[in-house]
C-alpha cells in the first residue's frame, strides 16, 4: 500500500451507500484486491477505532479487550488470555445463512503432545497443525479424521556467497552442487509424515501461477554424483573441501519446518556426503536468527515462507526485490538483469504477460541458485468424526460457517 | 512480634529497589531485540527503528530505567511489548490460576507427605521405611513433563475419569470471571456442578506438580520426627501412659514441624513462581508460561514487572513462614 504518506496507493475511500465502499487508487495495482482480503486490512468500524483510542499505539486498547464491531459469522463473546477465546454465532450474519455451530471455543496448547491428548480425551473436537509424528495417531483411526491441507509454503536453504570472505559459494557450480546434494523426498518422508512435495521452484503447486511461472525453469534433482562432479570441476576435492557454515533456528517450529534441528542434521549429512565440510550453528529464532539471516550473516541457513496471497510478487518480489539498487542482504543475489526483470513482472497487469515475466524472474534465480528450494510442507487438521464439512484452504483462511457436528 | 513484622516489611524497600535494578540490567543484557520479535520475518531496518522508538527503546538505558521506576511508583507496571496489554491486568488474570495450581499441589504434598513421613519415621529401618525412601526418590527424580503426560494418558484417556486439561469444561459451564480463581468464581456464580468440575480439573495437574514437594516434605518430616522421637520428653510422655496418638500429635509432630514448615513455605514460594512445564502440559494459563514466553520474546516490560511481583510475593511468604514459627514454638514467641 506504500505507507500512509503521499505515496499511499489509495487516493480516496468513500461509503457510496449502506453496502458499498468505493476505493480509488492512484494507479492500477494487480495485487490490491489480494491485499485488502488480508485480515490486517479489514475494514474496521470507526466507532471501534475511536472507542479503543487506536490512533495512539502506546495507549490504545485495540486488540487487548473484547470489543464488538465486526460483521463475520461469529462474534467474540469472551476472551481470557492464555486460556480461551469463545465465539458465538452471529444471528445477523450477511452470508447465505448463519453458522450452524452455536459456539466456537479456541484453546491454546503450546505442546503438540498435550494438544493430541486433548483431542483423544474429548476436550477438543479438532486441532490444527498436527505434528507430523502424530499423524499416525489419527490417520485411519476409528473416531478420527485427518484432513490434509495442501501447502502454500516453502522451506528453502538460503545460500549467501558473501557472508564469508572467500566463500566457495561465490561459484555458481558450488551453489548448484548444494542443490543437487539434497534428497528432498527423503526429508519429506522423515520429517513431514509423508505430507508434502519437493519444491522444484519457490512457488508451490497450489498456486494458480505455478504452471506459467515454472515452465522451463531449471530443476535440481537429487543427484549426489552430479554434485561431486560440479565440486570437482570447481577445484574442490577430499584434500580441499569447500567449507561452509550452516545455521538453523531454535525455539521454533513452522508449518514448512517442523523439526529444524532434525532437518539440519539430515541436510548436513547430505552435504558432507558429496564433499562439503560443514560448520553447524544455531540461534534463537525471533531474537537472533532472523536478524542475522536477513543481514546475510550465514553461508547457509534454513528459512521459509507461507504465502499471504496468490501472486508471485508475494514470493519472489518480497524476497529478491531490490531496495535503492541493492539486492536483499539475506541472499546477496546480485545478478545482472534481475532487478529489471522483477520490476517488469511486478508492473505487468495482463495475466499472461505477468506469468511470463515472473517466469523470467524464476529462471534467473533458479539458474544462479540464489537459494535452494526444498519442501512444500503440507499441514494437517485432526478432527473427531463428529465434525462435518471442514474444508481446508492452502492459505489457512478457512470458514467455519458450514461446519456442523453430527451425533448430538 | 509487631516490631519484628514491621522491621521485615521495612526491609522490603531496599530489597525491591535492588531487585528492580538487577532485573532491568538482566533484561537489557539478554541478546536479541524485542522489535525483531514483534516484526518477525517481515522486519526491515526502518520498521525496526520505528518500533524501537515507539517502545522507548531508543532512549539511553538510564532514562529507560527512570521512566520505568517513575511508572512503578505510580502503580503503572507498563504494557506488554508484544500484546500491548497492561502488565498488572495480565498478572492479576493469570496469578490466581497459579495460586490455585500451587495450593492443589501443596495440598497433596502436605496431606500425604506429613503422614507418610511420620509413618516411615516410626518404622525406621523396616521394609516399609525403605519402600517409602524408594518411592520418595522416584517422586523427586521423575520429570514432571513425563509424569503429567502419563497421568493424563491413564486417567483422562485410557480410563477417562478425570479431565485432561484446562481449568473448567467450557462447553458445559459459562462462568463469569470475578476473582479469576475458578473454584471461587463457580461458588460466586452459585453453580455447584461447576465448582465440582473446577476441583476435578485441579486433580491431575496438582498431582503432577505436587509429586516433588510431596517427596521433599515426606523426607524432611521423616528426618525431623526421628530426631524428636529420641527426645526425653517423648519418652516421658509415653511413660506417663499418654495414648500414642496424643504423644504423636501434641509432642512429636508439633516439635518436628518447624523444619517442615520452612520447607512448605519455600516450596510454596517456588511453585508460585510458576510451573512452566505443568502449565504447558495441562494448558493452564498461569504466570510460569507467561514469563517464559516473555523471556523468549524479549518482552522487557513483562519480564521486569512480572519477576518483580513474584519476588515480592516470595518475600512476603517467607515473612509469613517466619511469623508462623512463633505460633508453633512458644519459645520463639516469648523470646
Amino acid at each position: 500500500m506504500d505507507g500512509f504518506g503521499p505515496e499511499n496507493l489509495i487516493s480516496s475511500v468513500e461509503a457510496t451507500d449502506e453496502n458499498t465502499v468505493t476505493i480509488t487508487l492512484r494507479e492500477p495495482s494487480p495485487t490490491f484486491l489480494f491485499g485488502i482480503a488480508l485480515t490486517p486490512f479489514s475494514i474496521v468500524s470507526p466507532a471501534v477505532l475511536e472507542s479503543t483510542n487506536a490512533d495512539d499505539p502506546t495507549a490504545s486498547t485495540l486488540g487487548t479487550e473484547v470489543v464488538q464491531g465486526g460483521t463475520g459469522a461469529f462474534v467474540l463473546e469472551d476472551y481470557v488470555p492464555a486460556e480461551s477465546a469463545t465465539l458465538s454465532r452471529n444471528e445477523d450474519y450477511h452470508g447465505e445463512h448463519p453458522a450452524y455451530l452455536d459456539r466456537l471455543i479456541i484453546l491454546p496448547y503450546a505442546d503438540p503432545a498435550a494438544r493430541l491428548q486433548a483431542l483423544q480425551a474429548g476436550t477438543i473436537q479438532g486441532l490444527d497443525l498436527i505434528a507430523p509424528a502424530d499423524r499416525a495417531a489419527v490417520d485411519g483411526v476409528e473416531g478420527y479424521q485427518l484432513i490434509n491441507r495442501e501447502s502454500y509454503n516453502t522451506l528453502y536453504l538460503g545460500v549467501n556467497p558473501t557472508a564469508t570472505e572467500g566463500s566457495p559459494l561465490a561459484e555458481q557450480a558450488v551453489r548448484q552442487a548444494v542443490s543437487h546434494a539434497i534428497d528432498r523426498e527423503g526429508l519429506i518422508a522423515a520429517f513431514y509424515g509423508g505430507g508434502g512435495s519437493p519444491a522444484d521452484i519457490f512457488l508451490p503447486p497450489t498456486s494458480g501461477w505455478f504452471d506459467s511461472v515454472s515452465e522451463g525453469v531449471e530443476v535440481y534433482d537429487y543427484d549426489p554424483d552430479a554434485a561431486r562432479t560440479l565440486l570437482a570441476d570447481a577445484g574442490y576435492g577430499p584434500e580441499n573441501p569447500p567449507v561452509v557454515n550452516f545455521w538453523y533456528p531454535t525455539e521454533v517450529t513452522r508449518p514448512y519446518m517442523p523439526d529444524p534441528a532434525g532437518l539440519h542434521q539430515a541436510v548436513t549429512t547430505m552435504l558432507e556426503e558429496v564433499g562439503f565440510q560443514v560448520t553447524p550453528g544455531s540461534a534463537i529464532w525471533g531474537t537472533e536468527y532472523i536478524p542475522a539471516a536477513q543481514n546475510g550473516e550465514y553461508d547457509l541457513h534454513f528459512l521459509g515462507w507461507t504465502g499471504d496471497f496468490d501472486d508471485p510478487s508475494n514470493w519472489y518480489g518480497v524476497h529478491f526485490g531490490y531496495s535503492q539498487g541493492e539486492p536483499a542482504a539475506q541472499f546477496a543475489c546480485d545478478i545482472e538483469g534481475l532487478e529489471a526483470a522483477i520490476d517488469e513482472a511486478d508492473a505487468a497487469l495482463d495475466e499472461t504477460e505477468r506469468g511470463a515475466a515472473w517466469n523470467e524472474v524464476a529462471s534467473i534465480i533458479q539458474s544462479e541458485v540464489c537459494f535452494a528450494t526444498l519442501v512444500h510442507g503440507d499441514t494437517g487438521i485432526a478432527l473427531t468424526d463428529q465434525v462435518q464439512n471442514y474444508v481446508a484452504n492452502p492459505t489457512g483462511s478457512e470458514s467455519f460457517v458450514d461446519i456442523w457436528l453430527s451425533g448430538e | 512480634m509487631t516490631k519484628f513484622i514491621l522491621r521485615r516489611l521495612l526491609l522490603l524497600i531496599p530489597i525491591l529497589l535492588g531487585l528492580t535494578l538487577l532485573i532491568f540490567v538482566f533484561t537489557r543484557l539478554l541478546p536479541g531485540d524485542p522489535a525483531q520479535t514483534i516484526l518477525g520475518e517481515r522486519a526491515t531496518p526502518e520498521n525496526m527503528a520505528l518500533v524501537r522508538a515507539s517502545l522507548g527503546l531508543d532512549l539511553p538505558l538510564s532514562e529507560q530505567y527512570l521512566r520505568y521506576m517513575g511508572g512503578l511508583l505510580q502503580g503503572d507496571l507498563g504494557r506488554s511489548f508484544i500484546t500491548n496489554r497492561d502488565v498488572v491486568n495480565d498478572f492479576l488474570q493469570r496469578f490466581p490460576a497459579t495460586i490455585e495450581l500451587s495450593l492443589a499441589a501443596m495440598f497433596f504434598a502436605v496431606t500425604l507427605g506429613i503422614p507418610l513421613g511420620m509413618f516411615t519415621a516410626k518404622r525406621r529401618g523396616a521394609w516399609l521405611d525403605q519402600l517409602g525412601t524408594v518411592v520418595s526418590l522416584i517422586g523427586i527424580s521423575i520429570p514432571i513433563f513425563f509424569l503429567g503426560l502419563m497421568l493424563k494418558w491413564l486417567f483422562a484417556i485410557q480410563f477417562p475419569i478425570l479431565p485432561d486439561s484446562g481449568r473448567i469444561d467450557l462447553i458445559d459451564f459459562i462462568i463469569p470471571r470475578v476473582t479469576n480463581f475458578m473454584v471461587v468464581d463457580t461458588l460466586i456464580a452459585g453453580d455447584f456442578e461447576a465448582f465440582v468440575d473446577a476441583l476435578r480439573h485441579l486433580i491431575l495437574p496438582g498431582l503432577a506438580l505436587g509429586t516433588i514437594p510431596l517427596a521433599i516434605v515426606m523426607r524432611i518430616t521423616r528426618a525431623s520426627v526421628i530426631d524428636v522421637l529420641n527426645e526425653d520428653y517423648v519418652r516421658t510422655a509415653h511413660a506417663k501412659g499418654l495414648p500414642s496418638g496424643m504423644v504423636d500429635g501434641r509432642h512429636v509432630l508439633r516439635n518436628a514441624l518447624l523444619p517442615v514448615v520452612t520447607v512448605i513455605g519455600l516450596q510454596t514460594g517456588l511453585l508460585l513462581g510458576g510451573a512452566i512445564l505443568t502449565e504447558t502440559i495441562f494448558a493452564w494459563g498461569g504466570v510460569g508460561r507467561w514469563i517464559y514466553d516473555a523471556v523468549t520474546s524479549r518482552d522487557y516490560q513483562v519480564i521486569q514487572s512480572g519477576v518483580l511481583m513474584l519476588a515480592l510475593i516470595f518475600v512476603i511468604i517467607n515473612l509469613i513462614v517466619d511469623v508462623s514459627y512463633a505460633f508453633i514454638n512458644p519459645r520463639i514467641r516469648h523470646s
